[in-house]
């Protein structure tokens, strides 16, 4: 058994988020709070750093004075908690949502848009041709502009039915998922903590 | 039939921790199939020659350690094989943290910090942190996670875009992950990635390595288990996959369990609704 108070601190706070599956407590409860209330003040320390190392250095130490506008239009985000000069808020948003979608847009049209249509439908083996097949057919299932009817109406199905297959791998790897994260704390509990398992 | 729609939660979950326990106190023994995925990955980090460089982004926190960490550390543990140089990364405010605690678990520890490997911390902004670190890796982390100018270190000579390094491996559980380095860098600098993503990211990350713009994913634990055998370091990830398998068969028995009564409800339904149709009743066609 571990006599680090650290992993008997961590394997208690296991125990007490594990036990809300049994009913709500207020172990439960100190748990959740401690995590929330560690986690917004790690997050704002990592901030701060962020912001001291990007910007306010080179400020101060190297005189790179071209870092003001982007703290100004930082400080000038809390406008909108104050009435009267809330609008003032709009203009660091605005510029954030402006650089925000350029560079989503540059780097998607050809990461998300040209190479995967360009890969898709470049097609040799039988895998790449039903791939480009499913493909078709889901895209299919969401064109609504016109009714498909005779012998096209399958293809939408097919498209509904590689869909579902596709809806059901992603449960599948989900459950997974979760079994991993599961898994993790009960090896941290048999192993780190109580130190039952080799 | 009603017993089977009736069982208390509370009994699930304690069926479910007893299956996981269990072989993890006395192991099975299932064997293990290496993918073509893994091996792939293993392939692509084998073909790296002494010296190259590897930026290692630790993109993940201690909310998803248990499905991420396993797959940093294997690799990490091929890469110090390697003798390449790995300067390690964060868009993840947790991400410093868990590649200190990576670098001190692997053979990495005995190896010269700032010389052979660096951590130069976080970045926030996403995506967009993404973009300036491949345009400019210094300018972005200017300072290591210590604080420490990173020019002042040997490993950061001759390090000034994305296209200075040698290639790129991601463990990401979220945003930012592989898409966002496929979408900033590998388009513009051509740079090789790797990604080691959780189970449930896998459908997602796939068409990526379909259209060849990463080279290899890492699919969740089984994904470390097998890379793990591969590096012969059987670790962690190899210990859970019984318990994994066994919680995946218990999963089945409950889904199918809890809809038998469905099933057979269903059928009497559909009988009881002809019944009800037909004007004398049963065998009213007579």
């Amino acid at each position: 058994m571990s006599l680090d108070m650290g992993v008997w601190v961590a394997g208690l706070v296991t125990l007490a988020i594990l036990s809300h599956v049994w009913k709500e407590n207020p172990f439960y409860r100190i748990a959740e709070h401690l995590y929330v209330g560690i986690s917004a003040g790690h997050a704002v320390v990592m901030a701060w750093g962020n912001i001291r190392d990007t910007a306010v250095k080179p400020l101060t130490e190297e005189g790179q004075f071209l870092w003001i506008v982007p703290i100004v239009l930082g400080i000038l985000l809390y406008a909108r908690y104050f009435k009267g000069i809330s609008w003032i808020a709009r203009f660091p948003v605005a510029v954030m949502v402006g650089i925000g979608t350029g560079v989503a847009v540059s780097g998607a049209i050809h990461g998300d848009f040209s190479q995967q249509i360009s890969a898709t439908i470049k097609v040799g083996s039988v895998n790449e041709i039903l791939l480009l097949v499913f493909v078709i057919a889901s895209l299919s299932y969401f064109f609504f502009s016109r009714d498909l009817k005779g012998p096209l109406s399958s293809v939408p199905q097919l498209g509904k039915v590689v869909l579902m297959v596709a809806f059901g791998a992603a449960f599948g790897t989900t459950v997974m998922g979760r079994m991993a994260l599961l898994i993790g704390r009960i090896q941290f509990i048999l192993g780190d903590w109580l130190g039952v398992m080799k | 039939m009603e017993r089977l729609q009736s069982i208390p939660k509370a009994w699930i979950y304690l069926i479910l921790v007893i299956v996981l326990a269990g072989p993890l106190l006395k192991p099975i023994g299932i064997p293990i199939q290496i993918s073509d995925g893994v091996r792939n990955v293993f392939d692509a980090i084998d073909s790296l020659t002494p010296g190259s460089i590897v930026v290692f982004g630790f993109d993940y926190s201690p909310g998803n350690a248990a499905e991420m960490e396993p797959q940093a550390l294997a690799i990490l543990e091929h890469l110090a094989d390697k003798q390449v140089e790995v300067v390690g990364i964060s868009f993840q405010a947790q991400g410093p943290q868990m590649a200190e605690k990576a670098f001190a678990n692997t053979a990495w520890s005995e190896k010269e910090y700032g010389v052979d490997y660096i951590n130069l911390g976080y970045r926030a902004g996403g995506q967009a942190a993404v973009a300036a670190f491949a345009n400019d890796i210094p300018g972005t982390f200017s300072t290591d996670y210590s604080g420490k100018p990173s020019s002042s270190f040997p490993i950061m000579q001759g390090i000034k875009t994305a296209a200075d390094v040698d290639m790129i491996i991601t463990i990401a559980p979220g945003q930012p992950g592989p898409e966002d380095y496929v979408r900033q860098v590998y388009g513009t600098y051509k740079t090789r990635i790797i990604a080691g993503v959780p189970a449930v990211a896998i459908t997602q990350a796939a068409p990526y390595v379909q259209a060849r713009q990463i080279e290899g994913i890492l699919g969740g634990l089984p994904g470390a288990a097998e890379y793990e055998l591969l590096v012969e370091k059987p670790g962690m990830a190899v210990a859970a996959m019984d318990a994994q398998s066994l919680a995946h068969l218990l999963i089945i028995i409950l889904i199918v369990l809890r809809n038998i009564p469905n099933f057979f409800g269903a059928k009497e339904a559909r009988a009881q609704s002809i019944s009800n149709s037909t004007p004398n009743g049963r065998g009213g066609r007579s």
